[in-house]
């Protein structure tokens, strides 16, 4: 079974924000836990997983360092998972480093379609409707991280970045260095595939 | 159709509307294909389940017990000292 881990039992930015700036240590043992995954994801989805770990205590330290200049205009949350790019990006640049973007991407969505555009072959349906019942299967978490893993860099990135609900498309194109018009296409292939293979295992029930 | 997307357009405007709202023009022109299309209706669902789903996975993982103690420690060193 996969774990979640609810944000709905944290109270409001108002109240954390007033705890941090007091120093509360158990709110930020609560803060670091509820967020853990999600910023380790973002990190990790530009670093690579080795120090993503590291990354998200470098962000901690700018998170309390600046949470005065916190302005509100977006949740903390996001503000959080925002430092944690721009931490790992800086990261990624004095490792010389880069977001590829020139992987080979063997995305062949087309082909499920006609020269007209319409569907050669039905498309099927899935036994649910909730997200929860279709991730009963650890099997199927297990297929998801895989093929996110196997997604191009600049596709794992634009789909982590927009699914931890911290960027928008705009703020995605800044840190990849692309046209709206591409990122636009990264999210959707990246977002296709993942579907696609959801759709393999709802079939064949198999990754 | 004039102005009516194909069914591959609309695999990529089920993206879309996900991250944007759509131009009303645009979003009239997918709601009349998807009173005609199935397969399409179904797709779009799935777009956004798929979301929902990344969205869940990407909470899942359970932080390891070395990264909490330092990241206390970290916050420890931070803190002010007590005056006493």
């Amino acid at each position: 079974m996969s774990k979640k881990i609810d944000n709905t039992s944290l109270p409001s930015d108002e109240v954390i924000i007033k705890a941090l700036a007091a120093y509360d240590s158990k709110m930020f043992e609560k803060l670091s836990q509820a967020w853990y995954s999600t910023m380790y994801y973002v990190a990790a989805s530009i670093v690579g997983e080795a120090i993503a770990d590291e990354v998200i205590q470098e962000s901690w330290l700018s998170v309390i360092r600046s949470l005065s200049q916190f302005q509100r205009r977006s949740s903390l949350k996001s503000w959080v998972m925002r430092i944690v790019a721009n931490e790992a990006k800086t990261r990624l640049r004095k490792e010389s480093r880069m977001i590829s973007m020139d992987q080979y991407d063997n995305w062949h969505g087309e082909d499920r379609f006609d020269q007209s555009g319409h569907w050669l072959d039905q498309q099927s349906a899935w036994h649910s409707d909730a997200p929860d019942d279709i991730l009963q299967a650890e099997e199927l978490n297990n297929c998801i991280q895989k093929h996110l893993a196997l997604l191009p860099e600049s596709q794992r990135v634009a789909l982590t970045l927009r699914e931890s609900k911290s960027h928008s498309l705009e703020q995605i194109c800044n840190i990849l260095e692309v046209s709206s018009s591409n990122v636009r296409v990264l999210m959707h292939r990246a977002r296709d595939r993942i579907l696609q293979v959801i759709q393999r295992f709802e079939r064949e029930g198999k990754c | 159709m004039l102005g009516i997307p194909s069914c591959k357009q609309v695999t990529e405007l089920s993206s879309l509307q996900l991250d944007e709202s759509l131009p009303r023009l645009q979003r009239v022109a997918l709601r009349v294909h998807l009173m005609m299309c199935q397969s399409c209706r179904r797709y779009v669902k799935q777009m956004e389940l798929t979301s929902d789903i990344v969205q869940r996975w990407l909470t899942r993982r359970e932080m390891p017990e070395a990264v909490k103690q330092r990241l206390l420690a970290q916050w420890r060193e931070q803190r002010p000292q007590d005056p006493s």
